[in-house]
C-alpha cells in the first residue's frame, strides 16, 4: 500500500511522463517486475507472461496521454490493463487450441494470487540488485533455462563455480526476503 | 556436509524445477529453504527481454537533446542501481576538486604561473566543496524525493545511498587533490 507522500511522488512521474513520453521509460522499470510477476501468475508459463506485459505497457505506452488520475496508484491501471491483455491472449489462444488448466487458475482467491504477485515481483526485483556474476547466473539459470553446463561455458567459469555462485546468489536471496520462506 | 555437496543437491533441486517437476526433500533442511525460494524464480523473465521492450516502447530516450540524458539520468540516479549513485557522487567528487584539475590544465598549457594557480586554488577550493557538497545533497534529496519512500524505508535507503554517493566523492575529489598535490600545485 502507497503512503500519501508516494503516493503523491507517482501521481507527479505520471504527470511528468503524459506530455514527454521518453520519461514513460521510468514508469516502465517501476512496474515491469509487478506487471511480468502478474502476467506469470496468470498464464503459468514464461512465453504468455512475455506476451501479455509486453501487450500490457504497449497499452500503457500508448494510452498514457488519455489516463487521468484519480487518486488511486498508477498500478491499478497497469494491473487492469494486464488483466484485459491477458483475457484477450487467452481468447486467441483458445480459438487455436484447447485450453490446459494452468490458464483458468480458477481455484485461487484473489487475496492468494495478489500474494503470489507480490512475492513473485519482491524476488525478481532482488535478482537484479545481485551481485553482476551472481545475478547473471540466476537469470541464465531461470530466465534462459541453461544447464549448469551451458552457463559454465558462457561465463568462462568451471561447473563446480557456477554451483557454488547460484548457492550464494540464493542465500544472498534468503537473506533479503527475510525468514518468510522457512 | 560439504559446501560441494551442498552446492550439488540445490543445483539438482532447480535442476528438476527448470525441467517442470517438483523438487523432493534434499536431507538438508537449509538446502531445502534455498530450493523452496527458487521455485518462486520459476518463470523469471528471459535475460534482455525486459532492455528489448523498453527499447521497443521508448527507442526516443536515445536521441539527443536535453530530455534524453535526462531520462537516462533519471533511470540511472536510483536506489536500484549503486553504479548511477556512485557515478552522480563521482560527478560531485569532480566538481569539488575541478579548480585542482582546472588549475592543473592551465599551468600545464602554459597560461598561469604555479604560483598564480596555488593561489587561486587556495582561495577557491571552499567555495567548490561547498558547492559540491549543496549539489551533492540536491542530488540526494532529488532521488528520494523521486522514489517516494516511506520513512523506514528512507532511512534504509538513505544510509546505503549516502554511503555509496559519499565514498565515491571522496574518492574522486581525493584523486583531484593528489593531483595538483603532485604537480606542487596545492
Amino acid at each position: 500500500m502507497l503512503s500519501a507522500k508516494q503516493l503523491e511522488a507517482e501521481r507527479r512521474l505520471v504527470k511528468s511522463s503524459q506530455p514527454h513520453p521518453r520519461r514513460f521509460a521510468e514508469l516502465y522499470d517501476r512496474y515491469f517486475d509487478r506487471i511480468y510477476a502478474f502476467a506469470l501468475t496468470r498464464a503459468g508459463n514464461r512465453a504468455a507472461a512475455e506476451d501479455i506485459t509486453a501487450d500490457t505497457f504497449r497499452q500503457a505506452f500508448e494510452n498514457l496521454s488519455r489516463f487521468k488520475w484519480r487518486g488511486v496508484p498508477f498500478s491499478a491501471w497497469l494491473f487492469r490493463i494486464a488483466a484485459n491483455a491477458a483475457t484477450d491472449y487467452y481468447q486467441q489462444v483458445s480459438r487455436e487450441q484447447t485450453l490446459t488448466d494452468d490458464v483458468s487458475a480458477g481455484d485461487a482467491s484473489w487475496e492468494s494470487h495478489l500474494i503470489e504477485v507480490e512475492t513473485r515481483a519482491q524476488l525478481f526485483q532482488l535478482v537484479r540488485r545481485l551481485p553482476k556474476d551472481q545475478r547473471r547466473v540466476i537469470e541464465m539459470r531461470f530466465g534462459g533455462q541453461l544447464s549448469i553446463n551451458e552457463v559454465a561455458q558462457a561465463i568462462g567459469r568451471s561447473e563446480g563455480a557456477v554451483k557454488a555462485l547460484q548457492h550464494r546468489a540464493m542465500e544472498t536471496l534468503r537473506a533479503w526476503v527475510g525468514d518468510s520462506h522457512d | 556436509m560439504t559446501d560441494e555437496l551442498r552446492h550439488s543437491k540445490l543445483n539438482t533441486a532447480i535442476e528438476s524445477m527448470i525441467s517442470g517437476s517438483e523438487p523432493g526433500a534434499t536431507g538438508d533442511a537449509a538446502v531445502d529453504v534455498l530450493a523452496r525460494l527458487a521455485s518462486g524464480l520459476r518463470g523469471l523473465a528471459a535475460p534482455g527481454f525486459k532492455g528489448r521492450l523498453r527499447a521497443e516502447l521508448v527507442p526516443k530516450a536515445r536521441v539527443q537533446g536535453l530530455s534524453g540524458p535526462l531520462t537516462r539520468l533519471r533511470a540511472a540516479v536510483s536506489f536500484d542501481r549503486g553504479s548511477g549513485l556512485a557515478a552522480a557522487g563521482g560527478g560531485c567528487g569532480l566538481a569539488a576538486g575541478a579548480c585542482c584539475v582546472g588549475g592543473t590544465v592551465v599551468n600545464l598549457l602554459g597560461f598561469a604561473s604555479a604560483a598564480a594557480v596555488a593561489a587561486f586554488i587556495e582561495t577557491s577550493l571552499p567555495y567548490f566543496v561547498s558547492v559540491s557538497l549543496v549539489m551533492m545533497a540536491a542530488l540526494l534529496f532529488w532521488v528520494f524525493r523521486r522514489e517516494g519512500l516511506s520513512r523506514a524505508g528512507l532511512t534504509r535507503s538513505a544510509l546505503r545511498a549516502g554511503a555509496v554517493v559519499g565514498s565515491a566523492y571522496g574518492v574522486v575529489f581525493a584523486a583531484t587533490m593528489a593531483l595538483s598535490m603532485a604537480m606542487g600545485l596545492y
